[in-house]
């Protein structure tokens, strides 16, 4: 199983805000059948933007301060992202801890929030955009194509 | 073995004035000693030595340095007999060789006193000094004659020619085809050449970081099966509501509003306090006092006016 086409313009039209194009591209999507790969890729470009925004060297205080800009940002994000959550999530990609006990709902969530912030501040152009998201299917075919 | 720990050795096994046959004894020790000297500096057996340390030590000498003086004095039969070879120049080597053999065995010369020292320096008879003299004279002669010997192993002009030739040969195959590399550590002399801190990283680096990247990224491998399901819901509710972020910039700038009015206001007076209170109470009485006084004191002079006009 590999990412398609359709999962990649769909989080594509998400990173760049494109709402309604968006909501076209999602609704178009299966819930059984795309769902692993969309999940896959929207894990994938998590771990890319957290990982090319924080080092391993970087210390818990720098996901602390930017989870806590993230919630600044609007009632929503305060109100959808568990600060305590959102930290995890962002020290898991850098090695450290585990998010196993926090339920996937929750999780994607979360990560949709980040992603959305941290795509805003790499402020990417289209073909930044392009190459993070050549990489970011590869690692989720990756990831697929060892089940 | 030191020659004084041999001359104690012979002291201590031999009576005092007993000496075995040089020649029988020097073939008896051949081949029950082992040499440890250094074979450059060998220049007489080792059975040679110690024959004649025991040659001396029977003719009642202390110390190396006195047998040495002894044995300068022996025959060219004496020495042969103890092994040394008889040179045309005997009188005047066979001493300084002992004694420098000896010294340099011992490192350290038996011990004068200081009269002897004295005494020693002032006949010109220093057994030291002639030893080192000569001990250097000998060294130089052996450095010149490496110094031949090693020219001597060098080679010719047309051997240099041709070697140099087929290196150019070998230089020019082995780099053929390849550019010729630039020197950017030898750029900064300043630095050391093992900091690479300003040079991309290996190949070697570059494997390590992607695998350290892909371990990390495998780890959270049960997440993309654990939202699975949920994604597609989380990604049209939450998603959207994510997205609004998009209509507020981040915290990174400050937006000013202007105000109709100065943000900067009158402070209000402070209320009096109980002291300032009695102050002014006292200062309006003094005066209202003194007020009174001023009118009294006016009527009564209009009454007294008044009365003596009457």
């Amino acid at each position: 199983m590999a990412v398609s086409d359709q999962q990649v313009a769909t989080l594509r039209a998400f990173l760049e805000g494109d709402k309604p194009k968006y909501n076209d591209l999602l609704a178009d999507l299966d819930r059984k059948s795309d769902g692993l790969g969309y999940s896959a890729l929207v894990t994938a470009a998590f771990f890319e933007a957290v990982d090319r925004r924080f080092s391993t060297q970087s210390p818990r205080a720098d996901a602390v301060d930017y989870v806590a800009d993230v919630r600044s940002r609007s009632a929503n994000a305060a109100e959808d992202v568990d600060p305590r959550i959102a930290e995890r999530l962002i020290r898991e990609v850098l090695g450290d801890g585990s998010t196993d006990d926090v339920d996937g709902r929750t999780s994607a969530s979360t990560k949709l929030y980040l992603l959305t912030a941290l795509t805003i501040d790499a402020d990417l152009d289209a073909a930044e955009l392009d190459q993070f998201l050549g990489k970011v299917k590869k690692m989720a075919d990756h990831m697929l194509s060892r089940g | 073995m030191s020659s004084s720990w041999l001359i104690d050795c012979v002291r201590r096994i031999l009576p005092a004035g007993a000496v075995p046959d040089p020649a029988a004894f020097r073939e008896a020790l051949t081949g029950q000693l082992a040499d440890l000297r250094k074979p450059r500096g060998i220049r007489h057996q080792l059975a040679s030595l110690v024959s004649a340390a025991v040659g001396g030590v029977a003719a009642g000498h202390g110390g190396p340095l006195a047998i040495a003086r002894a044995a300068a004095g022996w025959g060219q039969e004496v020495l042969a007999a103890h092994g040394y070879r008889a040179d045309e120049d005997h009188d005047q080597n066979s001493s300084a060789d002992l004694d420098a053999i000896i010294a340099e065995e011992d490192k350290l010369p038996e011990p004068r006193t200081r009269q002897e020292v004295a005494e020693q320096e002032q006949s010109g008879d220093d057994p030291l000094i002639r030893t080192s003299d000569e001990t250097s004279h000998r060294a130089d002669g052996e450095r010149d004659a490496g110094r031949q010997e090693d020219a001597d192993r060098w080679p010719t002009p047309e051997e240099r020619a041709h070697l140099h030739e087929t290196y150019l040969d070998w230089r020019q195959e082995v780099s053929a085809g390849r550019e010729q590399g630039m020197n950017v550590v030898g750029d900064k002399p300043d630095r050391s050449p093992d900091d690479r801190s300003d040079l991309p990283p290996t190949g070697e680096e570059l494997v390590n970081m992607e695998s350290d990247s892909m371990s990390r990224f495998d780890r959270l491998r049960n997440h993309i099966y654990k939202q699975a399901d949920d994604i597609t819901d989380v990604a049209e509710k939450t998603g959207n509501r994510a997205l609004e972020l998009w209509e507020r910039p981040p915290t990174e700038t400050h937006t000013e509003i202007p105000s109709g009015r100065p943000e900067i206001t009158n402070p209000a007076p402070p209320a009096l306090d109980g002291g300032q209170f009695v102050l002014a109470s006292l200062t309006v009485g003094m005066l209202g006092y003194e007020l009174l006084r001023a009118v009294k004191n006016r009527v009564n002079t209009w009454k007294g006016d008044s009365h003596g006009s009457k």
